[in-house]
């Protein structure tokens, strides 16, 4: 390491005056030795205006020129006057919210099962939690055709009593539960582990019961990470394709949701219906990042990295 | 805290039923069936299954587009971190936001948008058919749409780490006399690898388990470009479930590696830095 | 410790219940089943005619004898519909375009294996042709199948693991390269076929969004109805061309017995089955370009269906059994031939 210029003497502290020693050989201002020159600012700016426009700008515009291609009223037309469209709508907006409201309980359950206590076996729910994750959509549907087909004893008794599984509804329901498990859950621990059970726990001393403290301490101060958990959800929810394809039964009209109903609709050349019905699921996506943005930049939330989420080993 | 001590905060047990049924309900019995049926059959036939030829080569493809993607996107990610977190210029809240949007679109939308841009009606393709170069149904598509459903991974998970970076280093660098790069390269990559490590991980994992964008853009060629999802749901239609749920196990413990490995890794740097 | 356990169980129940309470709550949005509905399972190009068949039921006069029923359709690759029935859908009818998944569906108890004995006359409602679709003014000048050989085109075709069109397509092409040339000639002729086919989509509807959408490929192996289709929709840019031979494509069609008994439809799917060979059904079958059964309204129409040297499974292999060993299982002849081709 190379001695600084001048200061050999008197045995100082080698700690060096900062700003006399950058001013007498360093870049003029403090501030510029942390930045680029004008130039590879100016060519990675553009560099990323390039990925992002050529990756995701481009093909979004072209979505929604094809679907207003024959304007406007016709855009609505072809969504609103096809029966089977708008009960493709009608399903996709049953199916998210309840897949959402149940990983919702199961997030707060589980968060807090995790956050507030050690016990044995915490490592391994942790891993479960996480194994959606991990799972192909694909595989998801692939399992549940497993589980509840004509082959396995789960299958035969849901045929016996008469109960509608596959190619329909529930089917659905629970592959789009089990592949939007894990987020509600991670959005809540670090939240959790952030805030320290300290309130809850003075309110518990006080004399509080479990569903007191539950819904005067806690569910306020998890409120916005809750939302943000559950905006989260709701739009890989609403835009599940694999699985579903999957386990539904292609039933035209009938077990479509919005994301198959585009695919049918695309092999059966209705243009610009396809597109249509496209870029109203690229609006919700909008909206859905609209919100995110809203939650983060007021309400000052930070949406904590996947790491953190984590929790310490 | 001793973790078999009595819980102080009330709600564990309830907590702990509603968590256990749940997961037990959702996640092992699904994925027990799978392994329940796969290994129904004789190991024998199990593994035939599994590493017929026409699976490999699905692994195969599934492996390489899926790497590709993530190895690009995590150069592509790095630098849209980077503009984003150190720079100032005209629209970046709203590349910020905009960021995120393939995690909220439905793959399936993805896949045929890009496909139809891409042929000859579409803009793209038009143009790059007019320079004789046709896109679709290739592997260099593929990897492109896998890129668009990957990208928000390596940038999110590269964002925050480099809001937080700690300027006091790269301050002290330049003062030794380093210029930017040798700063970049040895004060600022150091600090962001883990972050990027596992930001590539996930690109790669989910690039595994796409089915949705490529079914439609890709050539689906058994043996040739078929990657292991568009295999399941084949051997599925084919009613050929011995021979899905052998290529499902083989995908799944893939990922859990990939899971694994991460797992370690992470742990690793936490006790090492 | 033990208020732990029973705290543990009712959090367990609670979620059981709630989880459940849900699927079921889901049920809302499924198919409604109020009123009397046939369920009608079929192949992917079936879309139009089933819808035409339905439509025409429900306007005339029969709807009401019938006790106005509603009427769904589910299309799938013959193959994947198979697997679907079997493993549930609650289809009344069903209706595929290739034997051996029938033949599945009724080792499964699903529906009757000799199909045609149960219909009216012992014969299906229909047949179809396989035919070839190309680009305006024939460029490469296909006029059959060995054509497809010896001229430098891009096949489009199904894939044949999954499509029952694609499978016949694969069967009448063998066997007019056998009658031209040998057995052994005619394996080398499919692994060739294979080589030129650039994609393989998973159905018929598919392939042809791509070759008449996508613009992708020269020619595209389909069957009459879905090519009279696309060559109308495409205002002339593409042309139909009939192969001298092809496959006798007949549907398999029946009741699934055990849905339509726990549903209650029986007599009204035996109505259906004997409807579809009354003229109105014959005619829309027609008017679709299928073949109808009805001399009278084949007559009418003749123009439209040219004779085509017919291909049946005994001139092949004898019987489907057979068919299936020797070419679609796995290891069979298209196995091979897509592993050879793939190897280019």
């Amino acid at each position: 390491m190379d001695s600084f210029n001048g200061d050999k003497v008197a045995g100082l502290s080698p700690v060096p005056n900062v700003a006399a020693e950058a001013a007498s050989f360093a870049p003029p201002s403090l501030r510029d030795c942390r930045t680029e020159s004008p130039f590879i600012q100016y060519t990675l700016i553009i560099l990323a205006w390039f990925f992002f426009l050529g990756i995701l700008g481009i093909p979004i515009l072209y979505l929604f020129t094809q679907a207003f291609s024959v304007g406007i009223s016709l855009f609505f037309q072809s969504i609103f006057a096809d029966k089977d469209t708008l009960n493709s709508i009608f399903l996709t907006l049953t199916i998210a919210p309840l897949a959402v409201l149940l990983n919702t309980v199961f997030g707060l359950n589980a968060a807090w099962l995790l956050t507030r206590y050690r016990f044995p076996g915490r490592t391994l729910i942790l891993t479960l939690i996480d194994l959606p994750f991990a799972v192909s959509p694909v595989v998801t549907g692939l399992c549940l055709v497993i589980l509840a087909g004509s082959r396995t004893w789960v299958g035969y008794w849901l045929d016996r009593l008469g109960i509608p599984f596959l190619n329909n509804t529930p089917s659905m329901v629970m592959g789009t539960m089990f592949v939007t498990l894990p987020i509600i859950v991670r959005e809540l621990i670090p939240v959790l582990e952030e805030i320290g059970p300290e309130q809850e726990l003075a309110a518990t001393s006080l004399g509080a019961n479990g569903t007191q403290m539950f819904l005067r301490i806690t569910l306020p101060n998890i409120a916005i990470g809750l939302l943000y958990g559950v905006l989260l959800c709701n739009a890989r929810a609403i835009g599940e394709f694999a699985s579903v394809a999957v386990v539904s039964g292609r039933i035209a009209g009938a077990t479509e949701t919005m994301p198959l109903r585009v695919e049918r609709l695309f092999q059966e050349y209705k243009s610009p219906a396809d597109f249509a019905l496209a870029s109203l699921l690229a609006l919700m996506a909008f909206g859905t990042l609209l919100a995110k943005g809203l939650i983060e930049n007021r309400l000052n939330y930070r949406h904590h990295s996947v790491k953190k989420g984590k929790m310490g080993q | 805290m001793n973790r078999l001590a009595p819980k102080v905060l009330p709600g564990f047990g309830i907590t702990l039923g509603f968590t256990l049924t749940y997961l037990g309900f959702l996640v092992l019995l699904p994925l027990g069936a799978l392994l329940f049926q796969a290994l129904s059959n004789n190991p024998f036939d199990f593994f035939r299954s599994a590493f017929h030829p026409r699976a490999l080569s699905a692994y195969w493809n599934s492996f390489s587009m899926a790497f590709s993607a993530a190895v690009l996107n995590t150069f592509i990610g790095l630098l849209i971190a980077w503009v984003l977190v150190r720079y100032r210029f005209f629209g970046r809240r709203f590349m910020d936001a905009v960021i995120d949007l393939p995690f909220a679109l439905p793959t399936s939308v993805a896949g045929f948008v890009y496909s139809t841009l891409y042929s000859e009606r579409g803009w793209l393709g038009e143009f790059l058919g007019q320079n004789g170069i046709h896109l679709t149904h290739t592997w260099f598509l593929t990897v492109l749409v896998l890129l668009f459903t990957g990208f928000p991974f390596v940038v999110r998970t590269v964002q925050p780490v480099l809001e937080e970076l700690d300027g006091d280093l790269e301050e002290a660098a330049a003062i030794l006399g380093a210029n930017r790069f040798q700063t970049f390269i040895h004060v600022i990559m150091p600090s962001i690898l883990p972050a990027l490590i596992t930001g590539f991980s996930l690109a790669f994992a989910r690039g595994l388990g796409e089915y949705g964008s490529i079914v439609f853009v890709s050539s689906n060629l058994p043996y040739r470009s078929e990657t292991g999802p568009v295999l399941i749901v084949s051997r599925l239609e084919e009613n050929a479930i011995n021979d899905a749920s052998a290529a499902a196990i083989v995908m799944l413990m893939a990922s859990f590696g990939m899971l694994l490995l991460i797992n370690t890794l992470q742990k690793r740097r936490q006790s090492n830095g | 410790m033990n208020d732990y356990l029973i705290s543990i169980c009712k959090g367990a129940m609670a979620c059981l219940v709630l989880v459940v309470g849900a699927l079921f709550l889901s049920l809302v949005a499924s198919p409604r089943r109020g009123s009397l509905e046939l369920l009608h399972a079929s192949f992917d190009t079936s879309r139009e005619i089933l819808a035409a068949w339905h439509q025409e039921i429900t306007d005339s006069p029969v709807s009401n004898a019938w006790g106005n029923p509603n009427f769904r359709i589910s299309n799938a690759g013959s193959a994947a519909q198979a697997r679907a029935v079997r493993d549930g859908l609650p289809a009344d009818i069903a209706s595929l375009n290739f034997e051996p998944d029938w033949q599945i569906l009724a080792k499964a108890g699903l529906v009757a294996s000799d199909w045609r004995s149960r219909l009216p006359g012992g014969k299906a409602p229909w047949h179809s042709s396989l035919v070839l679709v190309v680009r305006k003014g024939n460029p490469h000048d296909i006029r059959d199948w060995e054509d497809l050989l010896t001229k430098p085109v891009k096949v489009i075709m199904p894939n044949p693991k999954t499509s029952g069109v694609a499978r016949l397509a694969v069967l009448s092409f063998w066997e007019a390269r056998r009658r031209a040339g040998s057995p052994a000639s005619a394996d080398i002729d499919l692994i060739s076929l294979c080589k030129k086919v650039p994609v393989f989509d998973p159905s018929m509807r598919t392939c042809t969004t791509t070759f008449a959408q996508k613009g992708i490929g020269d020619v595209q192996i389909t069957w009459e109805p879905e090519a009279w289709l696309e060559v109308e929709e495409s205002a002339g840019k593409l042309e139909l061309i009939r192969p001298k031979s092809s496959f006798r494509i007949e549907p398999a069609i029946g009741m699934v017995e055990p849905v339509a008994k726990s549903k209650g439809t029986i007599l009204l799917v035996q109505k259906y089955l004997e409807w579809i060979y009354n003229p109105p059904a014959q005619e829309i079958l027609a008017k679709y370009h299928f073949r109808p059964l009805d001399k009278n309204v084949a007559k009418l129409h003749q123009d439209q269906f040219p004779p085509v040297d017919w291909i049946t499974i005994q001139d092949i292999a004898g019987d489907w059994d057979k068919a299936v060993e020797i070419f679609f299982k796995d290891g069979g002849l298209v196995d091979r031939a897509l592993r050879e081709a793939a190897k280019r």
